[in-house]
């Protein structure tokens, strides 16, 4: 299934993507969807390691199922305020 | 009230929204953009956020003072894009029967804001290079203003 992933600040400015597609098998865990950006993006592995997933807007576990359709972005670290 | 805006927050427009006669105290908490970090100067911060998580959590944080303390109103705003030195970022107002509540929920909103909005800023600094913050990430990304 195709999933499309928000990237935001370091990220974002890293991957030189606001937007990544990805190609996932069905049942894929937000942890596993994690390690297919680390291999495919080597640069941004570390900050990947402490980036949170929103899946439809909310944190998602690392062993929660990405279901298809579904709202995706990467959250590296905050600094609001 | 919650508020993203790329303008410079109108603060007096802010306590007037949570401004009552139910209330016997109001707190406002302004962040505003500091010249010296560790030693280094900075020149402007940049924000960017993901909009509809970020207004979701904020309101989500809203929801959650209200529950925890007797608040008669809340207001938070937080700027977006371009900030220059000195301006506020972002604001926290809330209003209660009672100053205790007023403090305690507005020191909590601030706190978990920074925790949890997702609302990242780039530090500009004085010598030309900038950086997106991203706390326990070191210099997740450093580059000279002529990239």
């Amino acid at each position: 299934m195709k999933v499309r992933v928000q990237m935001f600040a370091a990220l974002k400015e890293m991957m030189g993507e606001a937007c990544v597609e990805l190609d996932l098998p069905p049942g894929t865990t937000v942890a596993q969807m994690k390690h297919t950006l680390a291999e495919r993006y080597p640069s941004v592995r570390e900050v990947l390691a402490r980036t949170q997933v929103a899946l439809n807007q909310e944190f998602a576990a690392p062993e929660a199922v990405v279901p298809e359709g579904a709202e995706l972005a990467c959250i590296p670290p905050v600094s609001g305020g | 009230m919650i508020e993203l805006v790329e303008r410079p927050i109108d603060e007096a427009a802010v306590l007037r929204h949570v401004s009552s006669p139910a209330a016997g105290a109001v707190v406002l908490f302004l962040g505003t953009t500091r010249e010296f970090t560790a030693g280094r100067q900075t020149a402007s911060l940049d924000y960017e956020c993901y909009p509809e998580m970020a207004r979701s959590k904020l309101r989500q944080l809203e929801e959650e003072a209200r529950s925890r303390w007797s608040l008669v109103e809340c207001a938070i705003v937080h700027r977006l894009g371009h900030v220059p030195l000195g301006e506020a970022s972002v604001a926290v107002a809330v209003s209660s029967p009672h100053r205790q509540a007023a403090f305690e929920a507005g020191k909590w909103l601030i706190d978990t804001l920074k925790e949890v909005v997702p609302i990242w800023k780039k530090e500009n600094w004085a010598d030309g290079t900038s950086e997106w913050v991203h706390p326990g990430i070191p210099a997740a990304k450093e580059h000279t203003a002529h990239d």
